[in-house]
């Protein structure tokens, strides 16, 4: 068990990651730590955002065919909830909207494909895939076992592959590229071309970056407990 | 009337994942009357942060400690102000009956007690001066005109009043290491507490800032009432300044009583690894005293050395540079300017030969890494001519295989550490240059071993200490056999055996051909192992030439607002009554000298 | 204040902004920041809109859309801001403002007035041969150079080549732009997408310039006053301006990471999109290391400086007042919003166009 301040005894421990659910929290306020850590991650995807799109070349009205922030703050809302996906709502709304030009009336509505993925994935990975003996914390793409207890490594990264993706990169997309288009910024056949480059390059920005991010980091947040149980803390 | 007092403290850190951690205070007892100057010492490690914390109720308040577990975190008791800041008490619950473990005391030590903390960045928390000091009272929620006026005494206060007309448009961007601390300062006085507690305050500043914040400690204490608490390094502010001092290595107090009793203690310093100013070491090692101890003030020293048979010490032959050696980086009238068009260098000139080793110093903003990474191919747009080994740093191609010459160690070890394990780490820079799997192993195991870092290969270079780390990050670069090594800072915020081990390894690397650049403030460093140096003052070159030969030029010293070693401060103390003496650098140099004195 | 301390003030000459700095003393600089939101959302509303004008309704606003570009430039000029975008973002801005031109010149609606629709699943399966060309014409020459922007030309022109036909059969477009290839070929743009192109370029540029405009001359101390004025509870407006705060310092950390990272030779050997990616990827270790770090720090300074036990803060100077210029400055821009926008009259109309 990776939390050592249980004194309620919880019912199904049966994994290591068995603390991180969908409740609201974990019955404490914000502490003053995770309050300023959770403004600091947001500026930093607001950055990593940027340099996402802005020094890209070929980028263009927000859209990079090298999207590295999208598994930043897949990863952030892993691990911090609701704050990850302030932070890639606002990230996008900034970083790749307004600092670069967009406008911030379709930099709020578009930054809504971003908002989406993290959102989805949080409540699936927490509320049914981690009871089927799937990492929340995504630590079984890259390591044999957690805490002791075996992981299943392929089908981890098949509904990791088929989730993130496939399907929450297509919504965003559809999101993202329309809502661009709608506001008259993406040319008409451009549609396309567009969505291709956004779903591939976020595809491939997460199956890279990810893993790495996961094994390198979750142990050192976990470590100083900063992971959040629930949404808000 | 004690402002604080500490019985019998323990404190364990709490552990969120695997095992428990050790204690890192244990069972400390001392008392800090009011208006007392405490100053407290220890290697790095000691847990004098950790003291610093809990003094001021950061420990149990943002450190908490998990629910049931209290007596096994916190023993023993904290007394701020008479009143209970920290104590663990079995509380009946009035409602069930049940007696459970609290943590009693105050919940926020805020206006009385304020806390300053070792890196000026992470303190100032808001966008311009003006609201930085004026956002505890704003918080205290004390009237507008209460909070205008006592915002500007404090700034003058602290040496910033010139500031005050335009301080709601200054930016933090604005201000130095050194100013941003001073305005932390003030937003503490502002608030006019009774206890001050400053954690390492000038371990990251420029010469400049750290006289600016023991003026502002000076006028402090002159003006108002406080009592201080100072965590510190640096033997000649304690001693100056410090009415009481405590010892601490390992969580524990090795030492305890005034400045004067704990810097007499040879051993204590010797065996702890702790700063002994550069005149107790002379003393210590050539058996001079002033009354009846080892002397602590220069002009202890000279009267001691008054003693001696041979009034006057000897000549030394002074550096000169191997010309025949081949120039390994030539600059010529170089000239950069950032992005926003400030200029950092100006017609800036020199040439390094192979095997030197050199101290690059001056102020903060005065161009010492600005030429650096110049010359390391991290700064690319530049006017004039740069070249490293022969090549044209203008050449794109060029840049991009400058790594494989000139290794970087930046200053900040958390933004160069990569990987988590000490192995790939040291591998990381050989696996880019795509070096066979082999070798890579055999280069890993050298360099780790000249580091003396071997044992902790298959450690976590995250949790290693902060010296460790230091050198973790010279064993990557080593690893990748450069040509020239520049080094950023690498004493700043070491305790002594630290810097020792560095200096040491940067010394034997220097020995074994690679060309050194070291970028410091720590003038102990400069004046004990590089014989030369190149003096940057606003974008110039100041002075390119024996470090002697800066050290005994006393107008160069001003002008460069560069404050001397106490071994050289000696030396000029000394070359004033005996004129014909030469400027000795260091506590070596003066112990040879003296014993020499004895011979004849 | 005193006579030295009105000419220290008069001395400081420029205050830091989101981006550089701004002039102090300009009318912008007096403004308040809820009149430059106003100004920002309004423009790059009636940017939109005057670019999507339909043909049936007279076509784009050219003229609008220009007096638009000449008062954000006219207001980057006031502010004497504008030295900093020439030095740095202007260069960068070109070819964005350019590209989208040619986007538009090359992938505009056939028909003018037509809007194309979603195609979401069950009904039309949505990658047609085009696409197909534009994406393996792209990958085959990617793998062969290994750079985006080279890839990138000939992926485009085959795929223009291959919408040609569709667009020729619905050609009931009045004029086209030949250019001849030889024989009965030739190259043939529609000119309308020509004028559409120039549109969007203009409009484009508008925002991407009022976007700056906005961060060369808003401080983040204005954001902050502006959410109390709204009367955000204390403890978020502050969470408002940590964020702002710590821009800059990470930006500076993660530029000081990839120095150490280049410093660990990770550009010596060039490698493609992949190892890029990878090397960013590593960026993160010591990112959210650094980011950790920071946070316990600044939230023990916050604590000791009495955040926890606070209940609310003295306005001291925190804001500022909205002025006759300010309801003026929105009154306008609203007025201008209503004749373009609700009442769809559009200024190059009335030049009888």
């Amino acid at each position: 068990m990776s939390e050592g301040e249980n004194t309620v005894a919880k019912t199904e421990t049966k994994f290591p990651w068995s603390n991180y659910t969908l409740k609201l929290g974990r019955g404490e306020p914000v502490s003053t730590t995770q309050y300023v850590l959770y403004a600091v991650q947001i500026a930093a995807v607001i950055i990593l955002s940027y340099l996402s799109v802005a020094v890209i070349p070929l980028s263009y009205a927000g859209i990079s065919i090298f999207y590295f922030v999208y598994p930043f703050f897949l990863v952030f809302t892993m691990w911090w909830g609701a704050w990850g996906m302030l932070g890639a709502y606002v990230g996008c709304v900034v970083g790749a909207g307004v600092l670069v030009g967009t406008g911030p009336v379709p930099s709020i509505v578009y930054s809504i494909s971003d908002l989406v993925p993290p959102l989805i994935a949080f409540v699936l990975y927490r509320g049914l895939l981690s009871k089927r003996g799937y990492d929340p914390l995504w630590r079984d793409l890259t390591d044999k076992e957690v805490a002791g207890v075996k992981t299943k490594r392929v089908g981890a990264w098949f509904w990791f592959i088929l989730i993130n993706g496939v399907i929450l990169n297509i919504i965003s997309a559809e999101i993202g590229v329309g809502v661009l288009y709608k506001f008259g910024l993406v040319a008409t056949n451009g549609f396309w071309p567009f969505w291709i480059g956004w779903v591939v390059g976020d595809f491939v920005a997460m199956v890279i970056i990810t893993p790495v991010l996961v094994k390198g980091l979750t142990s050192l947040v976990e470590r100083q407990g900063l992971v959040n149980h629930g949404w808000i803390t | 009337m004690s402002v604080l007092e500490v019985n019998g403290f323990w404190w364990k850190y709490r552990s969120y994942v695997g095992a428990e951690n050790p204690y890192t205070l244990k069972d400390l007892s001392f008392k800090v009357n009011k208006g007392e100057f405490f100053g407290i010492i220890g290697p790095s490690g000691a847990g004098k942060t950790t003291l610093c914390y809990a003094l001021t109720g950061i420990i149990p308040h943002v450190f908490n400690v998990p629910y049931g577990k209290e007596r096994e975190h916190i023993k023993g008791e904290i007394k701020l102000f008479g009143q209970t800041l920290t104590k663990v008490e079995a509380v009946k619950d009035e409602k069930t009956g049940k007696t459970t473990d609290k943590i009693v005391g105050m919940k926020q030590t805020a206006p009385r007690a304020g806390l300053l903390l070792q890196d000026p960045e992470n303190q100032f928390l808001r966008m311009d001066l003006l609201h930085e000091i004026s956002f505890g009272m704003e918080m205290l929620q004390l009237p507008e005109s209460e909070i205008e006026r006592r915002a500007k005494d404090a700034l003058e206060v602290v040496g910033l009043g010139n500031l005050w007309p335009i301080a709601d448009l200054v930016h933090p961007n604005d201000l130095s290491g050194g100013q941003k601390q001073r305005a932390a300062i003030a937003s503490f006085i502002a608030l006019r507490p009774e206890l001050l507690v400053l954690d390492e305050p000038m371990s990251n500043l420029d010469p400049e800032g750290k006289l600016s914040i023991i003026q502002a400690i000076d006028r402090i204490r002159n003006d108002f009432d406080i009592t201080i608490i100072v965590v510190e390094h640096n033997p000649e502010v304690i001693q100056k300044y410090a009415d009481k001092v405590l010892a601490l290595n390992n969580g524990q107090a090795i030492a305890y009583g005034t400045a004067e009793e704990v810097y007499s203690q040879q051993k204590l310093f010797e065996e702890n690894g702790l700063y002994a100013s550069d005149i107790a070491r002379i003393g210590w090692q050539s058996g001079l005293t002033c009354k009846g101890r080892v002397p602590f003030t220069v002009d202890e020293m000279v009267e001691a050395c008054e003693c001696k048979p041979e009034p006057f010490l000897k000549d030394i032959e002074d550096y000169k540079p191997d010309e025949t050696a081949e120039e390994i980086i030539s600059i010529k009238n170089l000239d950069f300017s950032y992005e926003d068009g400030t200029q950092a260098l100006k017609n800036v000139n020199f040439t390094i030969r192979k095997g030197e080793y050199l101290g690059l110093i001056g102020q903060n903003g005065a161009g010492k890494s600005t030429v650096s990474k110049v010359i390391s191919g991290l700064y690319k747009k530049f006017q004039g001519e740069a070249k490293v080994m022969g090549q044209n740093l203008r050449d794109k191609k060029v840049i991009q295989k400058i790594p494989c010459y000139v290794g970087y160690v930046f200053q900040n070890p958390d933004s160069q550490i990569f990987m988590r394990k000490v192995y790939d780490e040291v591998a990381y820079g050989l696996k880019n240059l795509k070096v066979p799997q082999q070798e890579i192993d055999q280069r890993v195991n050298e360099a780790l071993k000249s580091v003396g870092l071997l044992a902790k290969i298959e450690e976590d270079p995250m949790f290693l200490g902060k010296g460790e780390k230091r050198r973790l990050t010279v064993a990557s670069i080593l690893a990748m056999n450069p040509k020239i090594m520049i080094v950023d800072e690498p004493t700043t915020g070491q305790d002594f055996r630290m810097s020792e081990d560095i200096m040491t390894l940067l010394e034997d690397l220097n020995k074994s051909g690679t060309t050194i650049l070291a970028i410091t403030h720590d003038m102990t460093l400069v004046s004990e192992h590089t014989k030369r140096v190149i003096v940057m003052h606003e974008g110039t070159v100041l002075y390119d030439g024996s470090t002697r030969g800066f050290f005994a030029n006393e107008d160069l010293l001003q002008k460069s607002g560069i404050i001397p070693p106490l071994a050289v401060r000696l030396s000029h103390a000394y070359m004033k009554k005996h004129p014909s003496s030469p400027c000795l650098l260091n506590a070596k140099e003066w112990t040879t000298a003296l014993e020499k004195m004895d011979i004849k | 204040m005193s006579e030295t301390d009105v000419k220290a003030r008069a001395s400081k000459k420029y205050v830091r902004t989101f981006i550089f700095s701004m002039r102090t003393g300009t009318p912008i600089e007096k403004l308040h920041v809820v009149t430059k939101v106003f100004m920002i959302v309004v423009l790059s509303t009636l940017t939109l809109y005057m670019f999507d004008i339909p043909v049936s309704r007279g076509g784009p606003d050219f003229i609008g859309l220009g007096l638009l570009l000449v008062l954000v430039f006219s207001l980057l000029a006031i502010s004497r801001t504008a030295k900093y975008l020439v030095n740095s973002y202007l260069v960068l801005s070109i070819p964005v403002i350019l590209a989208q031109f040619f986007w538009w010149l090359f992938f505009s609606e056939s028909l003018p007035g037509a809007k194309m629709t979603f195609y979401l699943w069950p009904g039309f399966f949505p990658i047609g041969v085009s696409t197909l060309v534009f994406v393996g014409t792209f990958v085959l020459v990617y793998f062969k150079t290994r750079s985006i922007t080279v890839s990138l030309a000939p992926a485009v022109l085959l795929w223009w080549f291959t919408i040609m036909p569709s667009v020729l059969a619905h050609s009931s477009l009045a004029t086209w732009i030949k250019f001849p290839l030889g024989g009965t070929y030739s190259f043939s743009l529609p000119q309308w997408s020509a004028y559409i192109g120039f549109a969007k370029a203009l409009g484009y540029a508008i925002l991407i310039y009022t976007s700056f405009l906005f961060l060369l001359t808003t401080r983040d101390v204005e954001i902050g006053g502006a959410l109390r004025q709204l009367r955000v509870s204390f403890r978020k407006a502050f969470f408002v301006m940590l964020m702002f705060r710590n821009l800059n310092t990470i930006l500076l950390d993660y530029e000081s990471i990839r120095m150490a990272q280049i410093a660990r030779a990770s550009s010596v050997i060039r490698s493609g999109i992949l190892s890029r990616m990878k090397d960013l990827a590593y960026v993160s270790i010591p990112l959210v290391a650094t980011m950790i770090r920071r946070s316990t720090e600044m939230g023990v300074a916050l604590y000791a400086r009495g955040f926890e036990a606070s209940k609310g803060m003295t306005n001291y100077k925190e804001t500022k007042r909205l002025s006759g210029v300010d309801y003026s400055i929105m009154a306008l821009l609203i007025a201008f919003l209503i004749y373009e926008v609700i009442l769809g009259h559009s200024i190059t109309t009335l030049f009888g166009r």
